[in-house]
């Protein structure tokens, strides 16, 4: 799953009024990754993609 | 399936508004709890006898709006069409009189009336009753409840506290026959409504909606001119304690609500910000009805709030919360990515008990991309 298909703001998406959305895809299975991509305008990061041991460390600065 | 559809006046509430029924009920029962109130979890469906002996034989309630049927054994049974009946029931039945005892109850209530807003055939009402107190300083206890209540809502702004007292039984009984002594002489004037109560519950018809029954009743004896003095002085003290505190109220010596169980104080909080269905709290006090249901003697005063309303006044006021939205949301392609999505935001849960996550269903990417609208949160 690459980042180009979500760099588009999906409007739909948006308005389920999660700020952030968690993506497992192919790749993020096969090297034990995760994909955050933030959904609100205003939320500091970028969309990154991580070692699943670190997602709730960046889940709690994402949320923070 | 299309032809099945919701009763008439019986409504689903959905996700969204939920939300706001929530709060309401949660303010109220962490309010009533900080008081002294426990909550009794009552049944819905009571013998239909209960009703008939407390309400009143010859009121709008038991002759027009109860849902009355014989159950498989042929027994009469009603769905509850208010609280107070099945509190005292239980009450007297649970041995829980004798000491004082402060009580609510929460929960869906039955009348068969023509449904408008605000006034559904299954509509939903908070009560509390205070059991074993006879002086007045419980009943301002309900008022002051109530009106923290309103200001911790946000709507205290819009409804006004409206008071009567209605006397002892004796008063009440001398005033009756002194009304019904006038209205006999204006018989002719009255709408069909309050001719037929002139026999059976005159009182009722100083509650008549009819103008020219309105106008007739200017001229109609006062009740307050036939209060026993300990009534009187009763009020009189009521009155003092809400203005020692700072709650403003408008004395309305027309108010005897529509239950014939009540004496002494009767109460209403009325808004103007719903059009035509004004009261969205009652009350009073009914120092007769344990007896009356074959309990001890034992004064008693309580009141109902109609939760409909109050949430229709809540959104009036912007003051209903939005449904909180979930803290992230989960995209899975595959079922090998749904089963790691699956496995690792369980682990997340497990460690951040709070995190609101809504997860999709199955399916193509984009089509997951599209189902965040109708996420239900949490």
């Amino acid at each position: 799953m690459r980042g180009r298909q979500f760099q588009e703001p999906d409007e739909k998406a948006d308005k389920s009024g999660a700020r952030i959305a968690l993506i497992w895809g192919e790749d993020e299975v096969a090297a034990g990754t995760v994909t955050l991509k933030p959904l609100r305008d205003g939320e500091p990061s970028q969309q990154q993609t991580l070692p699943l041991a670190e997602l709730q460390q960046a889940l709690g600065l994402a949320l923070a | 399936m299309s032809d099945i559809r919701a009763v008439r006046g019986m409504n689903d509430i959905l996700p969204e508004e939920a939300a706001c029924w929530q709060h309401l009920e949660a303010t109220v029962a962490r309010l009533l709890g900080g008081y002294g109130y426990g909550e009794i979890r009552l049944p819905i469906v009571e013998k239909t006898a209960l009703f008939r002996r407390s309400i009143g034989e010859v009121t709008d309630i038991v002759e027009k709006e109860m849902y009355t049927f014989d159950d498989r054994n042929g027994d009469s049974m009603t769905l509850r069409p208010e609280g107070t009946a099945g509190c005292v029931r239980a009450a007297i039945q649970q041995n829980l009189l004798g000491v004082p005892r402060r009580l609510w109850y929460s929960g869906p209530m039955f009348r068969y009336e023509r449904p408008q807003k605000g006034r559904q055939r299954q509509f939903h009402q908070i009560g509390a009753e205070v059991f074993g107190v006879a002086t007045p300083d419980i009943d301002a206890e309900l008022m002051l409840i109530t009106a923290r209540l309103w200001r911790e809502l946000g709507i205290a702004g819009g409804v006004q506290l409206q008071l009567n007292t209605l006397g002892s039984l004796a008063s009440r009984a001398r005033f009756r026959q002194a009304l019904t002594v006038y209205l006999r002489e204006h018989e002719d004037a009255l709408d069909d409504d309050s001719r037929r109560r002139l026999e059976s519950n005159p009182l009722r018809i100083l509650d008549s909606k009819n103008a020219e029954t309105q106008r007739l009743l200017d001229g109609a004896p006062l009740l307050s001119d036939y209060l026993d003095d300990e009534s009187r002085e009763d009020f009189a003290r009521l009155c003092a304690l809400l203005d020692a505190a700072g709650v403003p109220y408008t004395v309305n010596t027309r108010l005897v609500r529509g239950l014939d169980y009540y004496n002494k104080t009767v109460f209403e909080w009325v808004t103007d910000h719903l059009g035509a269905q004004g009261t969205v709290c009652a009350g009073g006090r009914y120092d007769g009805l344990v007896e009356q249901l074959g309990g001890k003697a034992t004064p008693a005063v309580g009141f109902a709030m109609g939760l409909e309303r109050l949430v229709l006044l809540l959104q009036a006021f912007g003051c209903a919360p939005a449904p909180t939205p979930p803290d992230v949301y989960v995209l899975a392609v595959g079922d090998a990515a749904h089963s790691a999505a699956l496995v690792a935001t369980e682990q997340l849960r497990q460690a951040c008990p709070a995190l609101r996550g809504a997860a999709c269903g199955g399916g193509s990417f984009r089509s997951q991309m599209k189902k965040p609208t109708r996420a239900a949160p949490g």
